[in-house]
């Protein structure tokens, strides 16, 4: 059986799975603006470079409960010049926390990107994100630049411009 | 003209009780029939149907609704926490409650001579509210709503049914102004027998989905939301204890005012001169009310049901509806012939 059937039935598998909703990671487009800073470093020479970026990450849901697939854009601060950066990016949930029979309240994932800078940067990496509330997210990542033979190590903090706004007007069951 | 009532307490997926209890008192004593129903919360979805005389409906319906039926439980918590006016989504219980009670079957519970009422408590203003399908009767010192349609007594049947919290509230009339939202009616009324009583019945069948004395728990409670829930199920029990006690107590009250004013008669005082006593000033709570005979049955131990009933599982609801059948057999095989035996 060759791989791609293999992955089709998994994630037919995955799609068709008896939980009907999915509590983290439900179908559907997140939009985190990311705000990160760290450093870069090639463990040699010294001093260590200071990074800072802000990024937007559309992503979706492609098997709800377990993979988001999207994309990176931005800018990122680096010795001393303003990059942009781009690539895609994918997010594996790794674990859903819950609170007792209420259900959950975050889930802590594995996010892996391969990230283009406009200074011949070329990363590749990631790390694991607490995502609470499909609101906030935290995060630490490690990144190999392969092409400039250097480690990027930052901490990210995001927010979804596309979290669930609360009603004006009281739910209705009736008319929902 | 004395009346006979049937009141149904709360207790989510534990109404599997109350329709064994139904069905076996339907199956032994046919002769017992009900001019009163009154519902708080799953009693509220058991009545309407009781009174139409939809056993089979409502045994199908009491054990093989899942929980999923009722409330989507599968939620983001602190998503709904930020942005929903509940923990759980109770839209499918919403379109049950719309096949259901659809608006023939209301029309019909309308039209027949059978009073439904149904509890609620607006958050509004805190006070018990019942839905009912006639006019409120003379003298209840409850909140008593004639339903205008059968959209407002399906949202009244929702309502009762929502615990406040885990489930939304309801704007029952819907449109109408004050604005009001109506949650579980067992937030104030555990069972409705006062309003029973007011409403002129003079026995009342009582089916209560809680024991009368749980056994202590031997468990050590070390996480918070095991005792917010503990406690939230303490709460509810002094609620149902002292809200059967003020009924219980006037419903004695009724028979021992009775009883004396039997010796008076019977010692030569005159009917006149009895009615004189008792009626002071016109201050006797008990005038107009005839003795009460309330029968109440309910289960020797706690049923389950999870956290506030809201666990529906089709297996052990089947096994709820077979203690409910055995206690109300029970029941009335020990019922004395003629008499009363009163609680």
């Amino acid at each position: 059986m060759s791989y791609t059937r293999i992955l089709i039935l998994i994630s037919a598998y995955f799609i068709a799975s008896p939980q009907l909703r999915a509590q983290e990671f439900p179908k559907g487009w997140v939009l985190y603006g990311e705000a990160s800073q760290g450093i870069s470093t090639n463990f040699k020479s010294a001093p260590d470079l200071y990074v800072g970026s802000f990024e937007l990450n559309p992503m979706a849901t492609v098997v709800p409960s377990h993979l988001r697939l999207g994309g990176v854009t931005g800018f990122l601060f680096t010795d001393k010049k303003l990059d942009g950066i781009f690539g895609p990016r994918l997010a594996w949930n790794l674990s859903t926390l819950k609170v007792s029979e209420f259900g959950s309240f975050a889930n802590l994932q594995l996010q892996l990107d391969a990230l283009w800078g406009t200074s011949s940067q070329r990363l590749i990496g990631g790390g694991p994100k607490l995502e609470i509330a499909r609101l906030l997210t935290l995060g630490i990542t490690a990144h190999r630049d392969y092409n400039l033979n250097d480690w990027w190590f930052r901490m990210s903090v995001g927010y979804n411009f596309l979290h669930k706004k609360k009603s004006t007007t009281p739910h209705d069951p009736f008319n929902p | 003209m004395s009346k006979r009532a049937l009141v149904i307490s709360g207790g989510g997926s534990k109404g599997a009780f109350a329709v064994g209890a139904i069905k076996a008192l339907a199956a032994n004593a046919p002769e017992t029939t009900f001019d009163i129903y009154i519902g708080t919360s799953t009693g509220s979805l058991i009545v309407p149907f009781a009174a139409a005389g939809a056993l089979d409906l409502l045994e199908k319906m009491y054990t093989t609704v899942t929980t999923a039926d009722i409330v989507q439980k599968d939620n983001n918590f602190a998503e709904q926490l930020l942005t929903e006016d509940s923990l759980f989504n109770a839209d499918p219980l919403a379109k049950l409650v719309t096949q259901n009670y659809n608006d023939d079957f209301c029309n019909k519970l309308f039209a027949s001579d059978k009073e439904v009422y149904l509890a609620t408590t607006c958050l509004q203003t805190g006070e018990s509210v019942f839905f009912s399908t006639k006019n409120p009767p003379a003298g209840a010192d409850a909140d008593v709503v004639k339903a205008r349609n059968p959209d407002t007594f399906r949202r009244a049947v929702m309502a009762s049914a929502c615990q406040p919290v885990f489930m939304p509230p309801i704007e029952v009339e819907k449109g109408m102004q004050p604005f009001r939202q109506y949650v579980d009616g067992g937030v104030r009324v555990y069972a409705g027998i006062q309003l029973a009583i007011d409403a002129g019945a003079t026995e009342i069948y009582a089916i209560l989905l809680s024991p009368a004395a749980s056994a202590p728990e031997q468990v050590v409670f070390n996480d918070a939301f095991t005792i917010l829930e503990h406690t939230i199920d303490i709460f509810t029990t002094d609620v149902a204890v002292n809200n059967l006690r003020l009924p219980m107590l006037f419903s004695q009250g009724l028979r021992y005012i009775a009883d004396v004013k039997a010796a008076m008669l019977k010692k030569g005082k005159s009917q006149a001169e009895i009615d004189e006593f008792f009626n002071i000033d016109h201050t006797n709570p008990f005038s107009g009310h005839d003795p009460v005979t309330i029968y109440v049955v309910r289960p020797d131990a706690a049923l389950g049901g999870g956290p506030g009933g809201l666990d529906f599982v089709p297996a052990d609801m089947k096994a709820m509806l077979a203690k409910g059948e055995n206690s109300m057999t029970t029941f009335l095989a020990n019922l004395p012939p003629g008499g009363s035996n009163m609680v």
